[in-house]
């Protein structure tokens, strides 16, 4: 079977498929991803997407026939719905829609059918947003068969030139999410020792840049008008112009905004990347804090990883580049990958070539009331395995029972809370307390608890950023 | 702003029937209302002090007939860790107790005492009832009891030494150790 690898992003899609001559990418007509944007015309529910929806993005707003949405990513656990007079589309219908053309695109290529891939996803994507993909990629013909953090995706891209490495860390920084990976080369495999997340991305920053250059043409103006007051054209407009000019900001200082019609007048501004500083300095400050944050959680310094992979489209961003550079702990330590738009793709395609190459790379413990610990979980295990039970009893009498999971990095003695939640009990000496607990197929360990007294079952309560180790025996292709 | 409060876990490993026969499982039973309940199952008909004797552990006996700290009303909690060992100690919730983690020692008191500690109060202002119940048996008068008519019960929070000093007195004998303590103080000023 042909590996696969789906970055399903933000802002783009990506799908890498390893063939015998080499890796191939599968993207839009132009050869770049596919824009996650999803257009459904209201009257006959029939959608399109793509680069051409991409490009008649503001056209299809504004018509009114058409609901457009840019990234179904943000809505897969919620439960929004576009209704059309043909059918009412939900998440998982808007989010089978884009895998069902990069399987169409595949198919078109020439490229070998997709039956199945591994789907990188940001850190701590929640347990639900997972199963809607999971459940999307079905209807789409695609069975996930592993999901893999994105940024830790990149490393396997990478594998070849880091694996001499002790630890890198890698900068994923997307449309939607800021994703950052700590790992670990050994001798048995990658371990990623430290994950951090943030939804503070190239989309937010667009909209600071936007909201900029507003207040600049409102001074002009002498007017008063806030942005949001703006029509939503011209909202569009400006937000489209202003990650325009961020991207043109990357190569060159300074550069001209130049818009037909904003609130009725034509705008004509000149930008230099210094007054544009204070606006993005605060995202890219925050940015890198977490992977600051990220690496000290992997309980190093900066100093003790050996490499910083910069990768995705906001990290690009001058300013990052110009902070990285000024700051003498990373000066010399970063590097931007070669294919910034492909690589996650790329890696998680070189996963999928390795079917059960991934195991999980912490401990995970019950805390007792009496202070002692319980391993729930341990290195090694293997997601997806059968589900384990523990009986509890209740030393207090107290309406609910308290269940507190917390987590041990290899055989650190330093523990960290993983997980707290409470369950009702009808109190002391009334009941036993099953929790029922495992490793998920998508990543996520979950556990329930629930009083024998009740007919319920309980909540799933689910860690949705577990650390794990791959074993990638051929991943230089 | 990370959280700094979290859940205290409440549960050990073990089935029901376990833990009704009163075996290990019994040694982590915490909370005045839990451990009436496991009292009441494992001795029925036997009185609680009884009962608590005979299958509790000594910070259970005294979390079950606890009383509430002397200035702030709150009820011991712990046992807490000390620079001499675990204690039962209040921790002031409201921060204004002059004296701050320290073990409790039950007191009982009567009209005498009572009006004896508002005197002393009175000459050192900003004294709680346990800096003034310490300063005097720390005093070094010759030791001496004095009947207590019990009318009143509370705990007082004291040093670790002098906690461990009277540790083994019955909480009748200390208190009259305190009358005569404050009895004293009270004549030498």
């Amino acid at each position: 079977m042909t590996p696969h690898g789906i970055d399903f992003g933000t802002t783009t899609s990506a799908l890498v498929q390893l063939l015998s001559v080499g890796p191939v990418t599968i993207g839009d007509e132009e050869g770049k991803p596919l824009p996650s944007i999803v257009a459904i015309d209201r009257a006959t529910g029939e959608a399109f997407g793509g680069r051409e929806a991409w490009n008649r993005r503001f056209e299809l707003s504004e018509h009114g026939n058409y609901w457009v949405i840019p990234s179904i990513k943000p809505f897969l656990a919620s439960d929004r719905q576009w209704p059309t007079n043909r059918k009412v589309w939900g998440p998982v219908d808007v989010a089978a829609f884009v895998f069902q053309q990069l399987a169409e695109r595949a198919r078109k290529g020439k490229a070998a059918p997709i039956t199945s891939a591994t789907v990188a996803i940001p850190v701590g994507m929640s347990a639900e947003s997972r199963r809607q993909i999971r459940r999307a990629a079905a209807r789409a013909g695609i069975d996930v068969e592993a999901f893999v953090a994105e940024s830790t995706a990149a490393v396997f891209r990478y594998y070849a030139e880091y694996r001499h490495l002790h630890r890198v860390a890698v900068f994923d920084w997307g449309g939607g999410t800021l994703d950052v990976s700590v790992v670990e080369f050994r001798r048995s495999g990658i371990f990623e020792i430290g994950l951090g997340g943030t939804a503070t991305a190239g989309n937010a920053i667009d909209r600071e840049i936007a909201l900029n250059l507003h207040a600049r043409i409102m001074q002009d103006r002498r007017e008063t008008r806030a942005f949001d007051e703006m029509d939503p054209h011209d909202q569009n407009e400006l937000l489209f112009r202003s990650e325009e000019l961020k991207r043109r900001l990357t190569s060159k200082a300074d550069s001209t905004v130049a818009i037909g019609s904003y609130g009725g007048s034509p705008v004509h501004i000149e930008v230099t990347r210094s007054s544009l500083r204070p606006t993005v300095l605060p995202a890219v400050t925050e940015a890198i804090a977490l992977l600051e944050t990220t690496i000290h959680r992997a309980g190093l310094s900066v100093d003790g990883v050996d490499t910083i992979l910069l990768i995705g489209g906001s990290s690009q961003l001058w300013l990052l580049r110009e902070e990285l550079a000024a700051d003498p702990r990373f000066a010399g330590r970063w590097q931007l990958a070669e294919s910034p738009e492909w690589d996650v793709a790329h890696g998680a395609s070189l996963l999928s070539r390795e079917p059960g190459a991934y195991a999980l790379a912490e401990t995970l413990e019950l805390k007792l009331a009496d202070g002692s610990r319980i391993a729930l979980a341990r290195p090694g295990d293997a997601p997806g395995s059968s589900e384990r039970a523990l009986s509890l009893v209740l030393i207090e009498d107290a309406p609910e029972a308290h269940l507190v999971i917390e987590r041990r990095r290899d055989q650190a003695a330093a523990v960290a809370p993983a997980l707290q939640f409470a369950t009702p009990t009808l109190g002391f000496l009334e009941e036993e307390i099953t929790l029922r607990y495992g490793l998920t197929r998508d990543l996520t360990f979950s556990a329930v608890a629930a009083s024998g007294r009740f007919s319920s079952e309980g909540k799933a309560h689910e860690i949705e950023d577990l650390r794990f180790g791959y074993t990638l025996h051929g991943a230089q292709g | 702003m990370n959280s700094n409060v979290g859940l205290r876990s409440n549960v050990c490993l073990g089935d029901l029937a376990q833990l009704k026969s009163g075996g290990e499982l019994l040694r982590h039973v915490r909370g005045r209302p839990a451990l009436r309940k496991l009292l009441a199952r494992l001795e029925p008909g036997r009185p609680l002090a009884d009962a608590a004797q005979i299958h509790l552990r000594p910070e259970q006996v005294a979390e079950l007939f606890q009383d509430a700290c002397a200035e702030c009303g709150f009820f011991t909690c712990g046992p807490v860790s000390s620079a001499e060992g675990p204690v039962l100690a209040v921790r002031c919730p409201r921060n204004r107790c002059a004296s701050s983690i320290l073990p409790t020692r039950p007191l009982l008191i009567d009209r005498d005492m009572s009006a004896t500690i508002g005197t002393l109060a009175g000459r050192s202002p900003g004294a709680d009832m346990s800096m003034i119940v310490a300063r005097a048996l720390s005093n070094g008068h010759v030791p001496g009891r004095l009947h207590v008519e019990r009318c009143g019960r509370v705990s007082v929070k004291l040093p670790a030494p002098l906690y461990y000093r009277y540790y083994a007195y019955s909480d009748q004998e200390f208190s009259q150790l305190v009358k005569h303590a404050l009895a004293e103080a009270l004549r030498h000023g």
